[in-house]
């Protein structure tokens, strides 16, 4: 039961917690990112084993974690609500060619991020071209050109 | 099923192809999607078997109780490999003898690592290892702590007749991998 339960426990906090962390961390990883990410991890482990490292252990907390995730895609895909909550919504960073300043600085991302993604998904290179810039879900940056 | 011919005709860009080819393994995917609910299933009655504690490591199964006269035994009916274990025996006040033999069978599964309280001595027989306490001068109830570790794997559940009080009584360990 123990294991069970620390499985779970961990998940719930982990998801707040990246959650919490912005879209940014996941969609944009920076070494440092990257890094807090390794430390995430390296204390997790701990915090689901204990002190128990057997096969069995492993192998329920594996279970646990994996229904988990398979219930949770399908709470979202039954409640608009919790889908919203877990996975985030677009948000619009530049809306015909007019920017939003303040979801840009909410959302921790610069102009520099939504040139890069113009440049790769579009060969934009001046700002005028963009004629919407959405923050998706994911933490990627969709642009659409004028 | 893709043909040789038209996984040549995708790798060499016949873009129409790759189309044509998106629902041709419908069938396979169909198949899958069953054979990865059964495994959900599976799963699912593995995470309720740990919640009961039939894997060990708490939850209502994960222990067991068993009598030796007036003696109580809580063993752990489920335990898993180097992980450690409580077997806890409460003598009652009337019991003559303040001693506890665990059997060869119950050692050669368990490394004792921690005895409380600690034993007066420890003696070999051709039982196993008996361990005598000294009463204290009410002669209340005594509760002895034995603190192992799994040596390997034991399945299924071994019984381990188990002297306590001057009594005895079975218990059935399995160790999980």
């Amino acid at each position: 039961m123990e294991t069970v339960l620390r499985g779970a426990a961990v998940y719930a906090i982990l998801l707040v917690i990246m959650r919490a962390s912005g879209r940014r961390t996941i969609g944009q990883a920076t070494p440092f990112d990257f890094v807090l990410m390794l430390i995430v991890a390296e204390t997790s482990q701990q915090a689901l084993l204990g002190n128990d490292f057997s096969i069995t252990n492993a192998a329920l907390l594996i279970a646990t974690l994996t229904l988990l995730d398979v219930g949770l895609s399908y709470l979202k895909r039954w409640s608009p609500a919790a889908d919203r909550l877990v996975d985030g919504t677009p948000t619009l960073l530049i809306r015909d060619g007019v920017i939003d300043a303040r979801a840009l600085r909410l959302s921790r991302t610069g102009l520099d991020d939504v040139m890069a993604a113009a440049r790769k998904a579009h060969g934009i290179m001046d700002l005028a071209e963009v004629r919407h810039a959405i923050l998706e879900a994911d933490g990627g940056i969709s642009v659409i050109p004028r | 099923m893709l043909q040789p011919a038209e996984m040549a005709a995708m790798e060499a860009g016949d873009v129409q192809m790759a189309g044509r080819a998106a629902g041709k393994d419908r069938a396979f995917q169909e198949w899958f999607w069953i054979a990865e609910r059964c495994v959900w299933a599976v799963l699912a009655l593995f995470v309720v078997a740990g919640m009961a504690g039939l894997t060990g490591s708490g939850g209502p199964f994960a222990r067991g109780i068993a009598e030796a006269g007036g003696a109580r035994i809580d063993y752990p009916a489920t335990a898993r490999w180097q992980t450690a274990e409580t077997l806890t025996i409460t003598l009652p006040a009337a019991a003559a003898d303040a001693a506890v033999t665990l059997p060869a069978s119950l050692l050669e599964t368990f490394n004792v690592t921690e005895i409380s309280p600690r034993p007066a001595s420890v003696t070999v027989t051709e039982h196993g290892e008996r361990y005598s306490f000294t009463r204290a001068a009410d002669g209340g109830p005594v509760t002895l702590r034995f603190d192992m570790i799994a040596r390997a794997p034991q399945f299924p559940a071994a019984p381990h007749r188990i002297e306590a009080g001057g009594a005895a009584g079975t218990v059935r360990i399995a160790v999980l991998p």
